[in-house]
């Protein structure tokens, strides 16, 4: 996966966090979307971070990271389906952050 | 007077390699389909379309993170001001004059390929392409003695210098080759030889649109989160919250339960509701990554083109690409345009 392609598939998360937030059901005052909401403005830094950087793709350690943020990403497509799964979802957007923290730690 | 001969003897040699030129060319020409003419207009057109997308993009960046900051501070009602708004840039105007500059280079380039393809690879057309040659190493020079602020720049600078001045020795090859008059064979073994370059600094120009472009789509997404939730703070008294909020909290609906919503304001929240879909549905087709894929894949196309001993059998080649190209850069260049004018 080259960088842009990980930009992209950060994108996607964005845009499914934003349909989950945007839901009447889901109160600006609970909690959960204070967190959720919290969490995609750093994934968002993280993206123009990513866009920005030049990422050393050689590493060792870069295709094992992209691989999980794959996997979480796909995770977070099956769970945001599910209205009452609001715990998980922000335990898998975090591990998507998380990983992507380490990549942009991959910067020469 | 040996000399004199050796010098008879270059220009015959010289003469040769024009005539076999001239007659390769003819041969070209005439074999070359009807609507050929046309297929390499299209391929121009597209790649003047997918560049001013581009530019488009870059030109706009550092204004969609400053419309992203100052909606989010908006949202979440928290103080800002010109210097807040201001650090937001991300892209500096010397950084985007070395890509947009590279891109004009390029732009060069395979228009001149397209007019050698055409079979005129007279000394204007190695002139042009000598040019294009000249202006991608000096974006390369900038880029490698720019001064910058961050490390990330630094490493972006020194990727795109490097990248940068394999194209332009590249494309430079092809045009010494052109203007030495050097038989066509070794025109195209050059234009074989070295079009890697080119196109691997096509695709670091295009993965760079790209990532404007990813960023115009998050600014978008998140707008419609706040349209929606700042709509439902006006008519759902569950969504209100009348404590005070502090640092950590997003209160976006800081209302007293009794209160009423402004009805000129929802009409405006309407307005801007009704709108955001077109919005959405603009810039999809502004995603400029679908018309530079084709784009490489068309360039790819004439180079085979160009260098292939028997022209007739991969013309269908290049019509396909270039009928895709068409299909991909047609619906870009009008949804930039009313991307770049829309007002929200």
């Amino acid at each position: 996966m080259t960088p842009i392609q990980l930009a992209t598939l950060i994108g996607n998360v964005l845009t499914q966090i934003d349909s989950k937030l945007a839901d009447p059901q889901f109160l600006s005052s609970d909690p959960n979307w204070q967190t959720l909401f919290a969490l995609r403005k750093h994934l968002d830094d993280l993206q123009r971070s990513l866009i920005k950087a030049n990422i050393a793709e050689r590493d060792a350690s870069y295709p094992g990271l992209t691989k999980k943020i794959a996997d979480a990403s796909a995770e977070i497509k099956a769970t945001i389906k599910n209205a009452d799964q609001v715990n998980q979802l922000i335990k898998e957007v975090s591990e998507v952050a998380g990983l992507v923290d380490q990549v942009l730690k991959l910067i020469p | 007077m040996a000399n004199c001969f050796a010098s008879i003897s270059v220009i015959v040699r010289a003469r040769r390699a024009l005539a076999l030129m001239v007659g390769f060319l003819l041969l070209l020409a005439a074999c070359g389909p009807d609507d050929y003419q046309k297929r390499l207009k299209d391929f121009q057109d597209c790649a003047s379309t997918v560049i001013m997308a581009d530019r488009a993009f870059l030109s706009n960046a550092n204004t969609v993170e400053q419309n992203l900051f100052i909606d989010q501070q908006i949202f979440e009602r928290k103080p800002f001001g010109p210097a807040d708004v201001e650090k937001r840039t991300i892209i500096t105007p010397e950084e985007i004059k070395l890509r947009t500059d590279a891109l004009d280079a390029l732009s060069q380039y395979t228009s001149s390929l397209a007019t050698l393809a055409n079979g005129k690879s007279d000394t204007t057309t190695g002139q042009n392409m000598k040019a294009s040659s000249s202006s991608l190493q000096s974006s390369a020079t900038k880029a490698s003695s720019q001064t910058v602020s961050t490390e990330k720049q630094k490493a972006f600078n020194e990727k795109f210098s490097g990248l940068a001045t394999a194209a332009a020795a590249a494309i430079g090859a092809v045009a010494q080759a052109i203007l030495d008059h050097k038989a066509h064979n070794e025109i195209k073994k050059s234009v074989r030889a070295t079009d890697k370059d080119v196109t691997t600094l096509i695709a670091f120009i295009g993965d760079d649109a790209q990532g404007f472009y990813l960023r115009q789509e998050s600014q978008l997404s998140i707008y419609g989160v706040q349209l929606y939730k700042i709509y439902q703070c006006e008519v759902d008294v569950n969504e209100r919250n009348d404590k005070s909020p502090n640092d950590s909290d997003v209160n976006i609906c800081w209302h007293p339960k009794d209160y009423q919503a402004d009805p000129a304001l929802l009409l405006t929240l309407g307005d801007r509701l009704k709108s955001y879909p077109q919005q959405q549905e603009i810039l999809v087709k502004a995603n400029p990554q679908p018309a530079i894929v084709q784009l490489q894949k068309a360039h790819e196309a004439l180079v085979t083109y160009v260098t292939a001993d028997k022209n007739s059998t991969n013309l269908s080649g290049v019509v396909n690409e270039v009928n895709n190209l068409v299909t991909a850069a047609k619906p870009l260049g009008q949804a930039i345009q009313t991307l770049l004018s829309a007002k929200k």
